[in-house]
């Protein structure tokens, strides 16, 4: 369960970048999180969208204790982000577009190196390790340098690493950018396999077929606002347009907060 | 502490495969740097061989004013005498190398020779690099040339040479053999100790700070349950251990480049052998890992406040002259550690290290740089963990 209330998260800004925000720009920050609010459930895919530089990477690395809140809280399966990161990185899973492996590890070596510092045992890594492997077909490559695998090997790797200490909640922050269809396919099967696990799941997405085709419950974030939260059903009942896409842009060019 | 061990273990084995910071951690301390002493020290005795060689091409003005003196350079080996010169082309042929050196024999030297009197010779020449070894061969001819002629009007005067000589100084050093050599050749030791370890930290700790901001693996692992101060700890004990471990690999290669060099006098190599001896090495480590410590602090700042490795590599490069500039103060004549300076860190280490390596280490000032530098590597870690526990630091750009 993530439970986000009130949220707002505002970046200092540099000389340099205060100059390039141009002269009607006033102020020493800027705002990339807006109070918003939203909760996501076990069990259910929590899809969050909105255009580049919206807030959902904030948002999200708020959840994962890397930032934290200029004000507001977030809650993830009961604890604080603030007040108790090391509980909340426990039982969180972080797996986004950007991550990055370590070229000369083995697909192996990363994965334990992920589960040590769960601190998990060595009986539960090796049940957990084999599981994903086999999952993921990685059996053949976990031997071999993460440097010399194939972009599409590499996200198994990441998503092994992500999944290794078996988190009940899980974050995905544009998993899919970059990467070819088959690549992306297995992060889609993931995240519906953590799903049907029970977990709670959020995910970022510019790809809105993705977001249609997996999401239960949705939020539109434009300018670190919150313009749409609630069931995908909802979403639908209320759009004036007809695909997805249209509505999202819509919403955007309207900038009306729901 | 578990956790802390997972980073060290992960760093150590990721980095041995690196084949860039093995390099600066073995090849070059312990192959290339002893390589490149043993090479340029052999380069200089070689050159220095060959000018002493050379066959000197000297031409005399005015050789009919002393044909004796002529005669006398002519009978030299490995000399050409040129007698077709006049004083006007002499400039010009030294400097396009037709010659090497020229005297001009003024008309009256057989007459104020035979006379007692002191004839001038002009002795031209080109300065160079280094030794001008071309003017000290010329120089030493004059020498022999005229060393009978003085010795002959002393006798002819009567005079005893030691009424112009009224004192006679013999020099005696107490200093020990260890302590000239330390006193001499030992200042340089510190300097390359000092250096080995800062650029054997400095690939590492790119690597570490600014390689996992490129690479996207700094924020996955900020999502583990690994406290920042868990992943730097981590992280300074394996840059430092990378410093201590260039300056071993850099002592190995110059324990191998002595026993190799068979032009080095054995009373060197044995004195060489007593400086890098188990005590000296034992206080000189214990000097290192505090500094490579604060050396691992400094440069895992730098290399996280960077976006990019080539953002980091870029204020590192200027930044060596605050590591070098503290080293060259401490190999100046006439600077040694003092309270004063037992204080300031960097110097302070190249002072000791002298110190250590001549035998005249005192405890008390060394337990000053002890406390100095535990101090300022403290200080350094708590700026640098504050410092990279901001988020506009991790997440800059």
């Amino acid at each position: 369960m993530i439970e986000v209330k009130s949220i707002s998260k505002s970046y200092k800004l540099s000389r340099q970048q205060r100059k390039e925000m141009g002269s009607d720009f006033a102020g020493n920050s800027v705002l990339a999180v807006d109070d918003i609010s939203f909760s996501c459930r076990p069990g259910r895919i929590f899809g969050l969208i909105g255009p580049n530089g919206a807030g959902k990477t904030s948002t999200l690395r708020m959840i994962g204790t890397m930032l934290k809140p200029s004000s507001g809280t977030i809650l993830v399966n009961g604890f604080d982000t603030v007040e108790i990161p090391q509980s909340v990185k426990y039982s969180l899973g972080f797996l986004s577009g950007n991550t990055g492996l370590y070229d000369r590890l083995t697909a192996e070596e990363m994965v334990k190196y992920y589960a040590d510092l769960h601190e998990m045992s060595n009986m539960d890594f090796i049940r957990s390790r084999d599981k994903i492997f086999s999952l993921l077909d990685m059996e053949d490559f976990s031997g071999r340098r993460i440097g010399k695998l194939s972009t599409g090997m590499m996200q198994k790797v990441n998503i092994a690493r992500t999944m290794i200490h078996e988190p009940e909640v899980v974050v995905f922050d544009e998993p899919t950018s970059g990467l070819d269809v088959m690549a992306s396919r297995s992060i889609i099967r993931l995240i519906r396999e953590c799903k049907n696990l029970g977990k709670t799941i959020i995910f970022s997405s510019h790809r809105l077929a993705e977001i249609q085709s997996l999401c239960d419950d949705l939020a539109i974030i434009h300018k670190g606002k919150l313009f749409f939260n609630g069931t995908y059903e909802q979403f639908e009942s209320q759009q004036k347009m007809e695909t997805l896409e249209d509505e999202f842009i819509r919403l955007v060019d309207e900038g009306s907060y729901v | 502490m578990y956790r802390t061990f997972t980073i060290i273990k992960k760093e150590l084995r990721d980095l041995v495969r690196d084949r860039r910071t093995m390099f600066f951690m073995i090849i070059f301390p312990a192959v290339i740097i002893p390589f490149l002493i043993g090479g340029v020290s052999k380069l200089t005795i070689s050159i220095m061989h060959k000018e002493m060689d050379k066959t000197l091409k000297i031409a005399i003005v005015g050789s009919e004013n002393d044909p004796q003196l002529v005669e006398f350079i002519r009978e030299q080996d490995k000399v050409i005498l040129i007698n077709t010169l006049s004083e006007d082309q002499i400039k010009s042929q030294i400097l396009n190398e037709t010659i090497d050196a020229a005297i001009l024999i003024p008309n009256y030297a057989r007459e104020y020779l035979s006379k007692n009197k002191q004839i001038e010779l002009k002795h031209y020449f080109r300065s160079g690099k280094g030794e001008n070894i071309n003017e000290k061969r010329l120089n030493q001819i004059l020498e022999d040339y005229f060393s009978p002629l003085i010795k002959a009007r002393y006798e002819l005067f009567s005079i005893n040479k030691l009424v112009f000589e009224p004192y006679a100084v013999y020099k005696i050093d107490v200093a020990t053999e260890q302590e000239k050599f330390g006193k001499t050749i030992g200042t340089f030791l510190p300097y390359m100790f000092l250096l080995f370890c800062f650029s054997g930290a400095m690939y590492p700790a790119l690597d570490l700070g600014a390689g996992e901001k490129e690479r996207g693996t700094l924020e996955t692992i900020l999502t583990s349950p690994a406290s920042q101060l868990e992943i730097l700890t981590g992280k300074f004990i394996v840059v430092s251990f990378f410093g201590v471990m260039s300056v071993l690999f850099g002592l190995i290669g110059m324990l191998a480049a002595i026993n190799l060099n068979s032009e080095i006098p054995p009373e060197i190599i044995k004195i060489a052998m007593t400086i890098l001896g188990t005590k000296p090495i034992f206080l000189m480590l214990s000097l290192l890992f505090p500094i490579a410590l604060f050396f691992a602090a400094f440069l895992l700042s730098i290399s996280f406040y960077a976006k990019t490795f080539k953002e980091a590599q870029s204020i590192m490069g200027p930044l060596n002259i605050l590591i070098i500039i503290p080293i060259m103060i401490g190999m100046m004549p006439g600077i040694t550690l003092e309270p004063s300076n037992a204080w300031i860190p960097i110097l302070n280490v190249s002072l000791a290290m002298n110190d250590i390596i001549a035998g005249t280490l005192s405890w008390t000032l060394y337990s000053e740089v002890m406390l100095s530098l535990l101090f300022f590597t403290g200080l350094s870690m708590w700026i640098s963990v504050k410092f990279v526990s901001r988020e506009e630091v991790i997440f800059r750009g």
